[in-house]
């Protein structure tokens, strides 16, 4: 026997479909999973921050900066950077930015850059660029 | 004297031999020079093809040197084949090598994985169309899952008499992905949407990396357990790797065992093409299914991501689906390769990894579906 | 525990090595001071080490601008592993006072060659961590993971 002639016989289409879906079924069962477990683990791990999830977004940024308040003296370094970077593109180079500071006479401008960097004012983006966090410099600075 | 040279020349090779044997030794030669030559999966094609040289040595039958001869040492390393004994095995490996942090950190890519398993049902159906029995046509559908072990794995215990055929397609298919999926590829996807770029993944944790393959394996086993022997060695070879603790476990697992298993089931299988056995009407059916399973599995992932676009707000590169056959890594490095064409700073492989290792999982399951099916 | 074999611990690209690899690894390692501002691997220079990160920061860029910054005590910086010549793809400045352990470039190859599967691993690790830490430098050509298939 061939043809559909076959496959009706051996119930090949109910075979199809059901293998299909049960396929789908389970994968898009375990994405699900997966997409969660990330957060459950976050919970388990950090339970204080369930407490956070209730509040407006962005407060979860706020354990992954090392650095959670700046002193008189790097906010005010803080301001000097934020002039250099209003000269520079939205995504610029580090050692440019380095270099703007070196030349400008900031102060002490490797300490000021890493203090920067820990207080996640400025954050690298996923191409090997930095970005100049505004709303974490307004938060720390002004 | 004279009869005792003739009697030995009718005992040789030369005086046995037939066309068949000679077409199969030189489908041999093909296969160890795409291994060693053109690099396409040289670690199986070239036990594959030497594997033909030793199954396609004419012998006279009675001496328990052929594969198909019960009392011969090739008859006993094939048991390992016809049992499903190595396919778990380099199932183990390969989940003991596998990361699987690119489809932890981006789930949704997995679906993409189950999108190309379309291609083993729709084959299945041209298989009986063709007329195969169901539990050969779940046999030759499994080609499009580009998993040598679960397509010889299924075949063992639906249509041993197949693992021939179905094993050499599958494994000429799959070294060939890097030639059969760019065209289909690119007819199915616009430059716009080859120039895609697919956002940077987050960073996947340990604890996550070490629950995965035990939710997986949980999951999947619990909805399709006749996917049991191959999704349980899967996952069980992953845990070794992200436990940590058992590295030495996981090392072993995929170097070494991984090693001798694919020696063996490649020497094995290529043995069993015996010119007289394989070349049959039915394997050459069975070459045809085989390429359209392929080209149907790399066509549907596509489709899917395209679909899955005009849902999505952050847009999936649609090339990604044809990393869901489970070629791994080939297929990604397909994917990488068509992307690259279009813009070479658009790094697609990372991505890639994720509807393919996927496509491992989606195939061990359909594996499974039609196993319970059909047993 | 010595200060040595815990760093190498806890670094992705060496964790899977045997002991007494590890202890090899630890002889060829040297303690070093770095100082805020110093360039200690410049872009285009012969590359004789690979680093190992103790503490302090420290700046990896590329000529075009690109950078990638290293805080954590284990990280591995050594971009030239993919590289056959020996020339440092990227400069490394030391934000501020720090300790790194400087690995001797040409010991380390010879002592991944004498074991294939040791390099292999080696490889793979790096290229995973490679693929996580800076993306955009260079990417190698393959996943690491041999067909097997």
């Amino acid at each position: 026997m061939y043809g559909f002639d076959a496959i009706n016989a051996n119930n090949g289409w109910s075979i199809a479909a059901v293998g299909i879906i049960i396929v789908f079924t389970g994968l898009v069962m375990l994405s699900l999973i997966i997409s969660q477990l990330y957060k459950v683990l976050e919970f388990i791990e950090n339970p204080k921050r369930f407490e956070f999830l209730s509040r407006k977004k962005g407060v979860e940024k706020k354990e992954k900066y090392t650095l959670l308040f700046l002193s008189k003296n790097q906010k005010e370094s803080a301001k000097q950077f934020s002039l250099i970077i209003k000269t520079m593109e939205e995504h610029f180079p580090l050692p440019k930015l380095l270099r703007l500071a070196e030349v400008n006479g900031l102060g002490e401008p490797y300490n000021n850059l890493t203090t920067l960097l820990d207080a996640g004012i400025v954050e690298p983006d996923t191409e090997g660029y930095f970005i100049w966090n505004k709303e974490r410099f307004n938060k720390l600075v002004s | 004297m004279g009869h005792l040279f003739v009697e030995f020349f009718q005992n040789t090779g030369f005086y046995l031999c037939d066309y068949r044997y000679i077409i199969m030794i030189l489908i041999g030669f093909v296969f160890i020079y795409l291994g060693i030559v053109k690099d396409y999966e040289p670690l199986l094609l070239v036990p594959i093809g030497f594997g033909m040289l030793v199954g396609n040595i004419p012998i006279f039958k009675g001496l328990g040197l052929g594969i198909y001869e019960t009392n011969s040492v090739l008859h006993y390393l094939y048991f390992g084949v016809t049992q499903g004994i190595y396919p778990p095995l380099i199932f183990l490996g390969i989940g003991a090598m596998t990361d699987f942090s690119t489809l932890l950190a981006r789930p949704v890519l997995m679906l993409l994985g189950a999108a190309a398993q379309t291609g083993v049902f729709l084959t299945f159906l041209g298989a009986l169309a063709l007329g195969f029995a169901p539990n050969e046509a779940a046999s030759i559908g499994i080609i499009g899952g580009a998993d040598g072990p679960t397509a010889i794995f299924l075949t063992a215990k639906l249509a041993p008499h197949l693992i021939g055929p179905i094993a050499v397609a599958a494994y000429s298919y799959m070294a060939l992905v890097p030639v059969i999926q760019p065209p289909i590829m690119r007819l199915l996807t616009t430059r716009k949407e080859r120039l895609i770029r697919m956002e940077e993944p987050r960073v996947v944790g340990k604890k996550e990396k070490v629950i995965f393959p035990i939710v997986a394996f949980l999951l999947c086993c619990f909805l399709a357990p006749a996917a049991l022997p191959l999704l349980g060695m899967l996952c069980f070879g992953n845990l070794l790797k992200e436990a940590v603790v058992t590295e030495r476990l996981a090392q072993t697992a995929r170097t070494s065992l991984i090693d001798i298993a694919t020696i063996l089931l490649g020497l094995t299988v290529g043995a069993s093409t015996q010119g007289d056995v394989f070349l049959t009407p039915a394997s050459i059916k069975i070459f045809v299914l085989g390429a359209g399973s392929f080209g149907v599995a790399t066509a549907a992932g596509p489709i899917f991501a395209k679909i899955m676009n005009l849902f999505l707000k952050t847009k999936i590169n649609p090339l990604l689906g044809a990393a869901g056959v489970s070629a791994v890594p080939d297929s990604a490095r397909v994917v990488q390769m068509v992307g690259q064409k279009e813009d070479p700073s658009n790094f697609l492989l990372m991505h890639a990894m994720a509807p393919n290792v996927s496509g491992v999982i989606g195939s061990a399951v359909a594996a499974g579906i039609l196993w319970s099916f059909m047993a | 525990m010595s200060q040595k074999k815990e760093l190498i611990n806890k670094v992705d690209v060496f964790k899977t090595l045997d002991d007494s690899v590890k202890e090899r690894l630890e002889s060829i390692m040297e303690q070093r001071t770095v100082h805020e501002g110093e360039d200690f691997a410049v872009e285009g220079a012969q590359a004789f080490y690979f680093f190992i990160l103790i503490s302090g920061k420290i700046m990896l860029s590329t000529k075009e601008g690109k950078a990638v910054v290293f805080k954590e005590s284990g990280d591995f910086i050594g971009f030239e592993l993919l590289s056959s010549q020996g020339i440092y793809k990227t400069t490394l400045k030391s934000l501020s006072e720090g300790q790194v352990f400087f690995l001797d470039r040409s010991k380390f190859l010879a002592m991944i060659q004498e074991d294939s599967l040791m390099a292999e691993s080696i490889m793979t690790e790096w290229e995973s961590y490679f693929l996580k830490t800076a993306p955009f430098i260079e990417k190698p050509g393959s996943t690491g993971a041999e067909s097997i298939y």
